[in-house]
């Protein structure tokens, strides 16, 4: 074990101020930040925002391009475009997050265990890891729903499921740096429990590649999302996320290609956004590590 | 004699001339060594005729394609010699005599005969319920299959029924080779995927990929002659409607089924189409044994909620009309008047339901074939019935597993169906209202649709008092609400110009036969 690595993961994450600050000089991540944050704003305040009822279809009024009454035009059902897309970044991101909890809750302990009792726990779990790995995850996702019935909730949890070994990956080889340093094994001599060491010890030691990893999933997992409910697997009608939207939408792109168009924007900004703001974290927990240095 | 012999010379040469000039002139009329190949929304997931699956009329393009009937459907619908080159049926209905035509063979040399054809119903027989709903019904109603000589085979029926000439012309009688018939070593019939798809059709199986596409070679030995046949015919099962009309715009397809929301595309592209009116239509079928559908105001109050007028212009896209039964203006069976027996009416809607004790809190079920398509349509009903306080729930699945809706234990409420109507008319109604029937787990929404149905099973095709029970039955399904039609739906098939030539109307089936369509000469 090299004496950077040690140091570095013995400092992953830095003190707040100095990585808000750092955070803060990175123009493009901050951006990114502003326009999540808007998009949460308008998930919140959907209904003050909506300028109809997103539900309400007007079949004789279908496929409408933009106008003063339907600000985006209206979809093949008559509805209108732009309060779908409002009232769709609720689910999109309350599904996002779910996914990544799932992940998360799952992964972490999981990658905690293998990286600090490593042996057979270790192989055991880690390879089980590696298979699920093999996967092609929308694949996979595909096929989960496929069995359990196809709803947000079960296109979610399969979503969240398939992210768990990325997160479990990044976790074990946080805490596997983390276990030999000498504050662990000084905690041991002293009779901390495993529990202790892990929840206290090693646990803040991997939050900082943590978030980093639960950032950029947050991307990733709204664009599965967006997929899933593409091929009408994820949330179901009435409700609508961005990928329902566009899903509906792309049979009549040549015909009225606005709702299309927008709903496409909407998902990749959000992506991109979730992973410039990813990448914004990383940057500024790397400067510390050289600063630690 | 020498001028005679002259003239004779000049005019044998001129028509001599005259008979070639044409020929060198237009060139051939097909494209005989090109493959036909048509992009489906249907698929098979066997190709044995006994399988569930195939019991629906949108499954039937290979079918037809592989296997010859006993019994043939004319275009528009008419019974005409098939395998059988005469039939005959007894004056009380209870037996029917084929005479088998002589010098067909099977696609791997069998000859077809009498044995052959009894070979085929032992096995129908001996599948019981496991087949398909009309299959299996047919072959209950036959009591015993004898056979006199080479040719002739004699039915007797355990009750008389006027069906069984209209089943023989539908998967009943489509004959398979006696060798791809021989039980399995532990005595079961073959069934489904054990079944090797060997038929007398005009094309033979090279490889078929469940659900996905059955890859045919013409059968130059075929008894109705080969010519213009295209070299070969291919039936894939693509889901997506984008992906068929993409799929011939490139010319990987030389034909596809394609939604009437993209009619407008297909044309930009300067594809022709080809729309065919049946007796098609967008039908609900419920499953009347669940509580809320249980209640006829409920089932009328849905019938009152729904704007068909809007529907029909929203999805069917100048391919569908409002309807309100299973019959076209065309057939006999249509009851004007039934068009317009529940108009759009929100608030009569409401009242029913609310007589019936529900308010805002009627909650339905509806299984949802996964294509764009069927999840319009849904959407839409899941807007006018919220209107009314119904809220419809959908339970999605793909389109290959519709049997789920009665098979093996009913799923849904209800579901959209594309019903394309039967050759058979009773038995039509019977699948969709009667009790048993393919898409009717829950029965018959009254004890007189079944009575009636009954009555008209055993009533000759020419007999006027066949007429006079449909149209009966027809307002009684209507009054009952036994189903929800909503809009007519007009088969429609895109193309390059004059690649596909032959394609006419096939009334029987939801969709068209492919057999004698033929590919155009300048076409791939």
């Amino acid at each position: 074990m090299s004496a950077t690595t040690m140091q570095s993961a013995a400092v992953a994450l830095p003190p707040p101020s100095g990585f808000v600050k750092r955070f803060m000089r990175n123009r493009t991540a901050m951006i990114s930040l502003i326009i999540l944050l808007l998009i949460t704003l308008v998930a919140i305040f959907a209904p003050y925002l909506a300028p109809h009822d997103p539900a309400k279809s007007s079949l004789r009024a279908i496929m409408k391009p933009p106008n003063a009454t339907y600000l985006l035009g209206s979809d093949d059902l008559g509805r209108d475009v732009l309060s779908r897309l409002i009232f769709a970044s609720r689910l999109s991101l309350i599904a996002s997050v779910q996914a990544v909890v799932i992940a998360l809750g799952l992964g972490l302990p999981l990658g905690l265990i293998a990286g600090y009792l490593g042996g057979w726990v270790d192989m055991v779990i880690m390879r089980l890891n590696d298979a699920l790995m093999s996967f092609p995850a929308l694949i996979l996702a595909v096929v989960i729903v496929g069995m359990v019935g196809p709803s947000l909730t079960n296109a979610m949890t399969a979503i969240g499921l398939v992210y768990a070994p990325r997160v479990m990956r990044v976790v074990r080889g946080s805490t596997l740096s983390v276990r030999q340093e000498v504050y662990i094994n000084a905690a041991r001599a002293t009779g901390c429990s495993d529990a202790r060491i892990i929840t206290r010890h090693v646990l803040p030691n991997v939050t900082g590649p943590l978030v980093v990893q639960a950032t950029v999933l947050m991307g990733q997992a709204l664009l599965a999302e967006a997929g899933l409910s593409f091929l009408g697997l994820g949330v179901q009608p009435p409700e609508a996320s961005w990928g329902s939207i566009l899903g509906a939408a792309f049979p009549f792109m040549q015909r009225s290609p606005v709702p299309t168009i927008a709903a496409g924007l909407v998902i990749s900004i959000t992506v991109l956004c979730f992973n410039l703001v990813g990448d914004g974290i990383r940057d500024s927990v790397g400067r510390m590590r050289r600063a630690g240095d | 004699m020498k001028i005679r012999s002259a003239a004779a010379m000049l005019v044998a040469g001129a028509l001599a001339l005259a008979s070639q000039a044409p020929a060198q002139g237009a060139g051939p009329k097909y494209n005989t060594d090109a493959t036909l190949i048509y992009y489906d929304s249907s698929g098979n997931a066997t190709l044995d005729p006994a399988e569930p699956q195939n019991g629906s009329s949108y499954s039937h393009e290979s079918l037809l394609a592989i296997y010859d009937t006993l019994i043939r459907f004319d275009q528009a619908g008419n019974l005409t010699p098939g395998l059988a080159e005469s039939w005959t049926i007894n004056d009380d209905l209870t037996e029917i005599t084929l005479k088998i035509r002589k010098g067909v063979t099977f696609h791997d040399g069998a000859k077809l005969d009498a044995a052959a054809v009894k070979r085929n119903f032992e096995r129908s027989t001996a599948l019981g319920k496991r087949a398909g709903n009309t299959l299996a019904d047919t072959f209950q109603q036959i009591g015993t299959i004898e056979t006199v000589g080479d040719d002739t085979v004699k039915l007797k029926l355990r009750q008389p029924s006027g069906q069984i000439e209209f089943r023989l012309a539908y998967n009943s009688g489509m004959m398979v080779s006696p060798a791809a018939l021989e039980p399995l070593p532990n005595g079961d019939p073959v069934f489904g995927a054990t079944m090797k798809p060997i038929g007398a059709g005009p094309y033979r199986v090279k490889s078929f990929d469940s659900n996905v596409k059955t890859i045919m070679t013409r059968y130059d030995e075929y008894w109705r002659g080969k010519e213009g046949r295209p070299a070969g015919f291919e039936n894939h099962y693509v889901p997506d409607a984008r992906a068929r009309l993409n799929a011939v715009r490139s010319g990987e397809a030389t034909i596809a089924l394609i939604d009437p929301r993209t009619i407008a595309d297909a044309k930009a592209a300067g594809l022709t189409i080809q729309m065919v009116e049946k007796n098609a239509l967008w039908d609900i079928y419920l499953n009347v044994s669940r509580p809320v559908l249980s209640d006829v105001r409920v089932r009328q109050a849905l019938m009152y909620a729904l704007d068909r007028e809007a529907l029909a212009d929203a999805i069917g896209f100048g391919s569908s009309k409002p309807t309100g039964q299973l019959w076209a203006p065309s057939s006999p069976f249509y009851i004007k008047e039934l068009d317009t027996r529940y108009p759009y009416d929100p608030a009569k809607a409401r009242a029913l339901l609310a007589e019936a004790g529900y308010k805002n809190n009627a909650e339905i079920t509806l299984l949802l074939l996964n294509t764009t398509e069927y999840r319009q349509l849904a959407e839409a009903l899941q807007g006018m019935w919220a209107d009314v306080g119904v809220k419809l729930k959908f339970d999605v699945i793909d389109v290959s597993q519709y049997t789920q809706f009665a098979r093996p234990t009913p799923r849904g409420d209800m579901m959209i169906g594309r019903n394309g109507g039967r050759g058979d008319a009773v038995e039509g109604l019977m699948q969709i209202v009667g009790t048993g029937g393919g898409v009717n787990p829950g029965g018959a929404a009254s004890p007189k649709i079944d009575a009636l149905l009954q009555k008209a099973r055993i009533l000759k095709s020419t007999d006027p008092k066949r007429l006079e029970t449909m149209l009966e039955l027809s307002r009684e399904i209507s009054e009952q609400v036994g189903n929800i039609p909503t809009i007519t739906r007009a088969t429609v098939y895109a193309y390059k110009p004059g690649c596909i030539l032959d394609l006419e109307a096939y009334m029987p089936a939801g969709d068209e036969r492919f057999n004698d369509v033929k590919i155009g000469p300048n076409c791939k």
